[in-house]
């Protein structure tokens, strides 16, 4: 998957209005809570056959860092 | 006094036997006198789980996925050949999916339903069978507290258990008339792998605000065998259509 393709499902799934970017934070997010986290990890299971638990979420808050996490092979670019 | 709570000469099948729930189940009823046969996907699992169990009696060990009709009839026509009479069924096969609405589609809800409750259902057929069933018979499905008060990113999981619920409520009326009780008992949550892994999965915060919610704290899954003992014995002969409570008290809130 291409980065701006991720960039553009991830904000689909969080629901956002906004265009994200590498440097977004979770947090900041205005519909960002407990459930998103739980579709994020279903999100990034279906697309990238990753499993991540909530506790990697702690220790990250920008998207820059879940792509990190996600594994730079799983991007084309 | 006659012990109204043993099981013994009574044969008990367990779905789900591997871990958790049923596996408590089986070494109760077990210790209570009861003759085993134990369902399970796979049988060196189910097998290694009891290595360390001593059974005065060795129970039988039957490899079938439940989920298949084809596989439910064929285990049917093994306990005609074998003239094996059932006089109890404790359905404890489940699995939970921790998911918000937006990502809960076909393949959850489809598979959530197949295993907690459509092989429930098929089993029960299967022993409520005339050449099947002893002459008392008591079913007892493994709801869950979940069935009864809501929970977040539960739906898949919520809606079988309530579909357990009112499903007995309906087979314990169609059933009595030959004798065959049928219950559910609903556990809020218990010390399982089903449990751990959901704990993983939620995070701490939302971990502490569960087991916050159990007055009595987390159940263990001998807690909950208790009850199904109770329900698979004589000493609830005039109990069926019920959905038994044992929650710590979560839901007294």
């Amino acid at each position: 998957m291409n980065t701006q393709t991720f960039l553009e499902k991830l904000q689909d799934e969080l629901e956002e209005d906004n265009t994200l970017t590498l440097e977004t934070k979770f947090k900041e997010l205005e519909n960002y809570d407990s459930m998103s986290v739980l579709s994020l990890i279903a999100f990034i299971d279906e697309s990238f056959d990753k499993s991540l638990d909530t506790k990697h979420f702690k220790d990250i808050s920008t998207v820059q860092e879940l792509m990190e996490l996600i594994g730079s092979e799983n991007f084309e670019d | 006094m006659s012990d109204f709570f043993s099981l013994q000469d009574k044969t008990i099948v367990i779905s789900g036997a591997s871990s958790g729930i049923g596996k408590s189940c089986a070494e109760l009823c077990a210790a209570s006198g009861a003759k085993l046969i134990l369902l399970g996907r796979d049988i060196s699992k189910l097998e290694s789980a009891f290595q360390e169990f001593k059974f005065k009696e060795k129970p039988l060990f039957l490899e079938l996925d439940i989920t298949s009709e084809d596989d439910v009839n064929q285990l049917s026509k093994t306990l005609i050949e074998k003239d094996i009479k059932i006089s109890g069924f404790v359905h404890s096969a489940g699995l939970k999916h921790t998911l918000p609405l937006k990502n809960t589609g076909t393949k959850v809800l489809s598979e959530s339903f197949t295993v907690n409750v459509f092989s429930g259902f098929y089993l029960a057929r299967a022993f409520s069978q005339k050449k099947i069933k002893a002459d008392n018979q008591s079913f007892v499905f493994i709801s869950s507290i979940a069935g009864v008060v809501g929970e977040p990113a539960n739906l898949a999981y919520s809606a079988t258990k309530g579909a357990l619920i009112s499903g007995t409520k309906s087979l314990a009326l169609e059933l009595a008339k030959q004798k065959t009780r049928v219950n559910c008992v609903s556990p809020a949550m218990v010390n399982t792998p089903l449990s751990e892994k959901m704990f993983d999965n939620i995070g701490e915060e939302a971990t502490k605000n569960i087991l916050d919610k159990h007055p009595l704290g987390i159940g263990n899954p001998e807690d909950v065998a208790k009850s199904v003992v109770f329900l698979l014995s004589e000493g609830s002969s005039w109990i069926t259509g019920t959905n038994l409570i044992v929650d710590g008290g979560y839901s007294a809130h």
